[in-house]
């Protein structure tokens, strides 16, 4: 059963040099306890998307379509109804730690505070959970750093302090952004490591441009390219049987996988390419590529690409 | 160690100033007894012959040279002597008592309560940037605050103390008032700050309140506010716990710099208002060329707006934990 379903959502900034399409348009599941890795290059509207689902963009942000989680339609809530979601339904684990730590609150509180909104716990019962949730993100002599602040801790510890406080109401859905850019390799494979502990029987939306990884953790992966998907299959098929030329550039472009990077540049969301959007960079396009958009077709089961070479 | 090196800073600072106190009064035309000789450039016509102007400079020690003035007048410091007034023939310290107290009252009551307002003032108009409050609030505080504090003064004067004859006009008190209760006596000196109170918190509140918007908005604008929003935090509550601390850490160092512009406001607030501070006293200190007088005032405000440094220094170790471990 799907906890999330997002259908024909899309996300337009308004700016000086035209209108953004960061997404036009997603169609997406989430299951219950499914892990999906949504994977892009920077820029191509992952983070977008994670900030529509709990509404964090700015006001004048255009959004349509709709987002479905737990029979409610979340783009129809109002505020107030929206605030009772963040951090309690759903959390969002937002990329760079470093920033997105208030520098002059120490960690403990940043933490207790979500919990004493959401749970109805006093200050010391919230206190005591905060350092119990970073006991469960590892984090030694958890009562002594509860009290200092993020400038005290490390990246590393500064990423898990960002974990406990996305889990600490126990959130049926984590949207994590990019939790390991920044991280040198070992933190990088203890915070994987965590991660998939902490998301056990939960779902998870893990955004990342780092295949690598998302494989370790996700069950499935969606592919998006210039605010679209336009491949999502099981993570072992999207390694074995890549469809999408863009999947399998992407791939060839991996370290291990030989350093190919695909042609050109990712396009602008302003002005985006007619037809298929991956055309201009596409080894395999045809005339009719640069004309028509394909649509998402269902290859196999749970295997569904954008691309004419299949259809 | 670095509070040494912060004790021995602010001792150099004092000594530096206190030199500059010494030498700038000196640097002005005339002298004290200028104003008694009858000197054409005064309209003073006071006849003192030449003998006994000399006994005069002798008695107050002005005829001696510069250097052993200049060593006098640091040893006497040292020792806590701040001289002797000429013109009020009173010790300088016992002349700035009397008066230190009642710039104390204005400048701290108005501080507070321009500090306080403008801060909030200028975190609900970041709050709600470009919306009706916000666009008001703006237009009426920068306004009210072009307007130079005397002129403002001279306003308030002849508005509200002459015109509607609400307040009084000139002093700290009413004079040769025999006050039964002293809540009497409060409500009377009360009556007295009002307007010159005022005066004051019109006059800088617009900085205060644009230096609180403006780091209000790039604070707003962080990452840890979004994870605060992310949290399902409330508005109100992200501005105050969240924003507003990180807010204040720009302006807590305006705070010792805003105090040096205070210190001149109330010397023409003082003046306009014949309100009996340190201010005025300057003034007229420097009108009769009072050098002891000069230096002693110059030195109070020195010492306050050091004061205010201090402070300021540790507001922001107070408010910002990454400074307290270097």
């Amino acid at each position: 059963m799907s906890l999330l379903t997002i259908t024909h959502l899309k996300v337009h900034f308004p700016t000086q040099d035209g209108m953004v399409k960061a997404i036009d348009t997603i169609d997406l599941e989430i299951a219950n306890s499914e892990r999906l890795g949504l994977i892009g290059e920077t820029g191509c509207g992952k983070t977008v998307l994670g900030m529509s689902i709990i509404r964090l963009l700015q006001p004048s942000t255009k959004i349509e379509g709709e987002i479905w989680y737990k029979g409610k339609d979340l783009l129809k809530l109002s505020e107030g109804e929206m605030r009772k979601i963040r951090g309690k339904e759903i959390a969002m684990i937002l990329q760079n730690p470093t920033t997105s730590l208030n520098p002059v609150l120490k960690v403990g509180d940043q933490i207790a505070e979500a919990i004493q909104l959401h749970q109805g716990l006093d200050k010391r019962a919230a206190r005591e959970k905060a350092v119990e949730m970073l006991e469960s993100v590892k984090i030694p002599s958890p009562d002594k750093r509860a009290n200092e602040y993020p400038h005290e801790f490390s990246g590393g510890m500064k990423e898990r302090a960002m974990i406990a406080m996305g889990l600490a109401c126990n959130p049926s859905l984590i949207i994590a952004d990019e939790p390991t850019k920044g991280l040198d390799v070992t933190i990088k494979m203890q915070i994987v490591k965590l991660l998939k502990e902490v998301s056990r029987r939960k779902s998870m939306l893990f955004i990342t441009h780092d295949l690598g990884v998302a494989t370790q953790i996700c069950d499935n992966i969606a592919v998006m390219y210039a605010g679209e998907l336009v491949e999502y299959a099981k993570t072992e098929d999207v390694f074995k049987n890549p469809l999408h030329p863009y999947t399998q550039g992407f791939l060839n472009s991996l370290p291990n996988m030989g350093l190919k990077p695909i042609r050109g540049m990712s396009p602008s969301l302003i002005d985006l390419p007619s037809g298929c959007r991956f055309h201009p960079r596409c080894d395999h396009a045809s005339a009719k590529c640069t004309i028509e958009h394909p649509p998402m077709v269902e290859i196999e089961k749970g295997h569904s690409v954008r691309c004419f070479l299949y259809t | 160690m670095h509070k040494i090196t912060k004790i021995a800073t602010y001792g150099i600072i004092i000594f530096v100033i206190l030199s500059f106190n010494f030498f700038l009064p000196r640097i002005m035309p005339g002298d004290p007894f200028a104003f008694l000789t009858g000197d054409p450039s005064t309209d003073m016509p006071v006849v003192l012959d030449a003998g006994i102007k000399a006994k005069l400079l002798s008695y107050y020690g002005l005829d001696k040279p510069l250097s052993m003035q200049y060593y006098d007048y640091i040893a006497n410091i040292l020792h806590g002597d701040l001289g002797w007034s000429i013109y009020y023939n009173a010790p300088v310290w016992d002349v700035l008592r009397g008066s230190l107290k009642w710039t104390l009252l204005l400048v701290g009551t108005s501080t507070v309560i321009y500090m306080a307002s403008g801060i909030m003032l200028g975190a609900v108009s970041a709050w709600k940037k470009g919306k009706r409050v916000d666009a008001g609030l703006l237009t009426f505080i920068l306004s009210l605050s072009s307007f130079p504090s005397f002129f403002l003064g001279l306003l308030f004067i002849i508005l509200f103390g002459v015109d509607l004859g609400l307040f009084p006009i000139s002093g700290a008190r009413t004079p040769f008032m025999d006050y039964s209760t002293s809540f009497e006596e409060i409500i009377d000196i009360l009556h007295h700050l009002l307007l010159p109170a005022a005066t004051l918190v019109i006059a800088h509140i617009g900085g205060i309140y644009l230096l609180t918007r403006n780091s209000m908005l790039n604070v707003l604008g962080e990452d840890y506010i979004l994870t605060a929003r992310a949290k399902g935090l409330r508005e109100g509550y992200i501005m105050r716990r969240h924003a507003l601390k990180n807010a204040l850490l720009p302006i807590s160092t305006m705070i010792a710099l805003i105090a040096g512009f205070m210190i001149t406001g109330t010397i023409l607030v003082e003046t306009v208002f014949a309100y009996p501070g340190v201010g005025r006293l300057l003034y007229e200190a420097v009108l009769v060329r009072d050098y002891p007088l000069l230096q002693g005032a110059f030195m109070i405000i020195t010492l306050l707006i050091i004061a205010a440094n201090l402070a300021a220094d540790m507001i922001y170790v107070y408010l910002d934990p990454r400074v307290k471990h270097k």
